[in-house]
């Protein structure tokens, strides 16, 4: 049975397909479209699952959809209603779209799967979310919490998933939304709403949470059970076409900050505050849901789940023993939900097999790789599989910077040794050398480790496996010898490598042990700031000779930036991507 | 009966109709002529272009005229009444029970049927 979910119209659209109860290939829309975050229609993600699973539209036996448009309309409907007439700017922005687009659901997934004829089926946002952790985990039996910014009324749910059934119990609803009361801080620190959420959590170990009572006391009423009501006078995304106005600022004393401009520690302490509320709002949810359901494992989804520095909290401070974070924790993630919940909770289908891995996107053969390159007129050097390792390792401990591409692109946000760029976390310059020269982002930006998953608890204060980098352990006080990965707070958001879910880039990092004494790399995603992880080979190579990487591994290609032609374009390439 | 005489009752009937609808008849033509004229002749002209950016931002300003038409229109009205009944659809009155959490009601439908519907 072939079952296929999509994700679309709001931000990160995605496409999942599902071969009796397995996910065959899931991709984001904005790896092959080139658009950060896009969140239309994802045709072409489509396509590729399709092509994966060596089938067409024709051959789909139900199509799933991850939220109920109509639902969210009539939110959309009765929030206008509520808040006229400050409510204007959004109805006329919002409804051309809506009557344009996203009330055409069913016709728009017919007009793109031609000839398809079979059901459309559709899912709660949230059902999305929490069938996107709970299927594909490894527990028979599980709580569930979803958290993120708005579905169709619920910002946040829990419940319980066990077999093949997930009931959901309870849920908070919008405006009072933990993921929007976190946007709004990132709108008014002077980030990108729905993008750059992370950089608030990396920047907030910077400062101190001394607005922390004041924002618990005046801008939520938090309860015991981890429920709350915001105070919407500080907000104004229920009306308006900002996340937070002039009351929000007078509360900071002072306008939002302006996006690029310098980060005082005003900034810092601010970041430090929401953090702070952001985690003491799910660590009370997490003790309530324990409470409820009596069970010691929790699958986690939505875009809070994304925040690993909370996620690690939950681990240790509450009484769940196991937690399992879905990889695409954002919506992108509802599309394998929603097949799932499609495939388990409607067709009443055993579950397969946990997911031991991200690796769902496109893979590219050697020999495709081998005739771009030659199109390009790169110079290369053809390594045999046992050298592979061993080679980049070298390089890497050499105080290179490694453009890594290998095998399937990751489902998710998070680039996990698929299409990563790798370099030396020893090297205390290095950090500074990516967020400059090669990642050209912010400099306050951390950056991640990824550890043989036996030695990790040798290196950082963690007893269980963090495979996605969904979660933050501190750094072992005698392993501060990795400066480029541990943060301000002497704190790292680590992935674990197994040799089971990724072989060769175990071998990588225990190549590099061998040669370092450090089983550690610095690993972040492969792109420049704004642009989406690389996907193709042409992507890569197009990175790699961009920015001032040294080295790119390409399959079994390695390639040497001082052996290449220089790079024919007629576009100033940081013209092409936003900056999020 | 035969096309010209079709013609010739369509052209009677023009012909009778008030001067205002002619000349909006005429100028719906003729910005349809054009456009096929555009699309056929010349899809990838600069003239093209500038034509279509031109009746974008008539269109635009449309959009916003009978949008606000239709918020002053139908969301008001349902609102001002809301306001009068004291009723809050969003639920924003500041929290004061010991719990926000509120029962996640399965559709009456059924799962199977529920998820046929996008509601």
């Amino acid at each position: 049975m072939n079952v296929l979910g999509i994700s679309c119209f709001y931000h990160d659209s995605a496409a999942a397909l599902l071969r009796d109860g397995v996910v065959v290939a899931a991709c984001q829309e904005e790896r092959l479209s080139r658009k950060k975050h896009d969140q239309d229609f994802p045709t072409r993600a489509v396509k590729y699952v399709l092509k994966e699973a060596g089938i067409t539209p024709a051959d789909l036996d139900a199509v799933g959809f991850y939220d109920k448009p109509l639902l969210k309309f009539e939110r959309m409907l009765s929030t206008y209603v509520a808040t006229f007439p400050r409510s204007f700017g959004s109805f006329r922005k919002a409804m051309p779209v809506w009557i344009k687009e996203k009330l055409w659901v069913p016709s728009i997934i017919r007009k793109e799967l031609r000839p398809y004829k079979g059901p459309i089926l559709f899912a709660e946002h949230h059902m999305s979310h929490a069938a996107s952790c709970f299927y594909v985990s490894p527990f028979d039996e599980a709580a569930i919490l979803t958290v993120d910014g708005v579905g169709e009324w619920a910002t946040a749910s829990f419940g319980v998933g066990k077999g093949n059934d997930i009931t959901l119990f309870k849920e908070i609803r919008f405006p009072h939304s933990l993921g929007l009361l976190y946007s709004a801080f990132t709108y008014y620190l002077g980030f990108k709403v729905n993008s750059a959420e992370y950089k608030v959590m990396g920047l907030a170990p910077y400062g101190k949470p001394v607005h922390f009572d004041r924002i618990m006391s005046d801008m939520l009423h938090l309860n015991e059970d981890g429920s709350f009501k915001l105070n919407m006078k500080y907000f104004s995304y229920d009306h308006g076409l900002t996340m937070t106005d002039g009351t929000f600022s007078e509360f900071f004393g002072g306008p939002p900050r302006k996006p690029e401009t310098w980060m005082t520690e005003r900034e810092f302490d601010i970041a430090a505050s929401i953090q702070k509320v952001c985690e003491e709002v799910v660590l009370r949810m997490a003790r309530y849901i324990h409470q409820e359901t009596g069970l010691t494992r929790l699958c986690m989804a939505g875009g809070v789940a994304l925040n690993c520095v909370a996620n690690g909290r939950v681990i240790r401070e509450t009484p769940f023993k196991e937690l399992f974070v879905q990889p695409a924790a954002g919506d992108a993630g509802g599309s394998v939900g929603v097949a799932h919940y499609v495939y388990n909770a409607l067709g009443k289908q055993p579950r397969g097999p946990a997911w031991s891995h991200a690796y769902l996107g496109p893979a590219y053969a050697d020999a495709e790789i081998k005739g771009y390159l030659d199109s390009q007129g790169a110079k290369y050097r053809v390594v045999s599989d046992e050298e592979l390792a061993r080679e980049t390792a070298g390089i890497i401990a050499g105080g290179n910077v490694v453009g890594w591409f290998q095998g399937r692109m990751e489902f998710g946000p998070r680039a996990l040794g698929g299409r990563s760029i790798l370099a030396d976390p020893r090297d205390a310059k290095m950090r500074d050398t990516l967020n400059m020269k090669i990642k050209f982002r912010e400099g306050f930006r951390p950056f991640a480790p990824s550890v043989l998953a036996d030695k990790a608890s040798e290196w950082f204060e963690i007893d269980c496996d963090s495979p996605y980098m969904l979660l933050v352990a501190q750094v072992r006080e005698g392993k501060r010898c990795i400066p480029s990965v541990t943060h301000v707070d002497n704190s790292a958001r680590l992935q674990t490598v197994t040799r089971e879910s990724s072989p060769l880039y175990y071998e990588l990092i225990r190549e590099f042990e061998r040669l370092t004494g450090v089983p550690v790399i610095i690993n972040t995603s492969f792109n420049v700031r704004g642009e989406p992880i690389v996907c193709t080979p042409h992507d890569a190579y197009l990175c790699f000779m961009r920015t001032n990487m040294d080295n790119l591994v390409l399959g079994h290609f390695v390639l040497d930036k001082k052996d290449q032609p220089p790079l024919r374009e007629d576009v100033d390439w940081r013209t092409l991507y936003e900056l999020d | 009966m035969s096309v010209g005489d079709a013609l010739s009752r369509l052209g009677h009937r023009l012909v009778g109709l008030p001067t205002h609808t002619k000349v909006l008849l005429a100028l719906a033509t003729t910005i349809f002529v054009i456009e096929l004229g555009f699309r056929y002749l010349a899809p990838r002209s600069k003239a093209y272009r500038t034509w279509t950016h031109g009746i974008e931002a008539i269109g635009a300003v449309w959009t916003a005229v009978l949008l606000s038409v239709v918020y002053l229109v139908s969301v008001g009205p349902i609102s001002l009444f809301m306001a009068l009944a004291r009723k809050d659809l969003l639920d924003r009155a500041p929290g004061v029970g010991p719990t926000a959490w509120k029962s996640h009601e399965p559709n009456p439908l059924g799962p199977l049927a529920a998820a046929r519907h996008q509601f």
